[in-house]
């Protein structure tokens, strides 16, 4: 139910459990990135937030991601390689710590982003969208919106992290 | 009528309506669209989506929707346009959203809602991220919806259960 899968999804699949191969990753993100997100934000008026510079600190291990953004939000998520062999590249998918079906609670965001990053170099990008719902703070409502994020990694340092606290 | 009396009176009824807040949005009713998808699985894909129904019942500020034969169910919350209030935003999250990315379905659509007071008619159109893990495979990806107004009949949606 509520599944959205494409043809090849499938064959893929069953190719991966076929092959039975350990999970090797064809790009890494690890490390410290350096760049700027922007937000079409509105709370009952529209405005634009441009946050540069920002950091993103990122924590990838085989699949699993764990990312704070300029050391204040958290999120985790995963990572799919790109198909195409040789390529360190694919894309990630994350969640904001927190994140849950309340709408009017709390902060929510959820996060895609494609990646370019091998582990044989520093050099990658990060290009991402999200969506998200905030909370402005007491007695200041909330805003809906989309962030749009633009990075460059600037060291393969992977820093210490831990994923979403339960 | 002493001319005095009249503008007294006048004035009052405009003070009177000045001080009634304007009617907030309202989507509740049935809508016909459909959306576009792409998602990445390892590579590429579209998924388009059309004669889709999407079912909308609102309470104030706060929205429960099913779309797409009820295989998507959404909690949501609005916020009124400032400038028109028959306008505004809304913010929609599938039922199954939690912050454990690595299982499960969540996706997160924001929205423009446009409305005519006392109009069956009224347009939707969000965008959305999505993420999918299940035993058939790992995806996610973004969609487009896009959503007309055919009647204003309350569905009776539920919440997330």
């Amino acid at each position: 139910m509520g599944q959205r899968v494409s043809s090849g999804h499938v064959v893929r699949a069953l190719l991966a459990v076929a092959l039975a191969a350990p999970s090797v990753h064809a790009f890494d993100a690890s490390g410290v990135w350096s760049g700027q997100y922007s937000c079409k934000l509105f709370n009952g008026t529209t405005a634009q937030v441009t946050s540069t510079p920002s950091s993103l600190a990122i924590s990838q291990s085989g699949s699993t991601v764990v990312v704070s953004l300029d050391n204040a939000v958290s999120y985790a998520g995963y990572a799919i390689d790109d198909g195409k062999k040789g390529v360190a590249k694919g894309q990630m998918f994350l969640t904001r710590c927190g994140t849950d079906n309340l709408p009017a609670q709390g902060n929510a965001e959820i996060l895609r982003a494609a990646v370019k990053a091998s582990a044989a170099a520093d050099a990658g990008t990060l290009v991402g969208f999200s969506v998200l719902d905030g909370d402005l703070g007491a007695g200041n409502g909330r805003q809906f919106g989309t962030c749009k994020y633009k990075y460059k990694r600037t060291s393969r340092t992977s820093p210490k992290l831990i994923g979403c606290v339960v | 009528m002493e001319l005095r009396t009249r503008l007294a009176r006048g004035l009052t009824l405009l003070v009177l309506a000045a001080a009634v807040p304007a009617q907030a949005f309202d989507a509740t009713g049935t809508w016909k669209g459909g959306y576009s998808c792409k998602g990445f699985d390892g590579g590429p894909f579209k998924v388009k989506a059309g004669r889709v129904t999407m079912l909308v019942s609102q309470s104030g500020s706060t929205l429960s929707v099913v779309l797409d034969n009820a295989n998507f169910h959404f909690a949501g919350a609005s916020i009124d346009d400032a400038g028109d209030s028959q306008k505004g935003q809304a913010i929609l999250v599938e039922c199954r959203t939690d912050d454990v990315p690595s299982t499960g379905f969540a996706e997160m659509i924001a929205g423009v809602v446009k409305t005519k007071a006392g109009k069956d008619a009224a347009s939707f159109k969000g965008t959305s991220v999505y993420q999918e893990v299940d035993s058939s495979g790992t995806e996610g990806g973004s969609c487009f919806y896009t959503f007309k107004r055919t009647s204003r009949t309350d569905p009776g949606v539920p919440g997330c259960l």
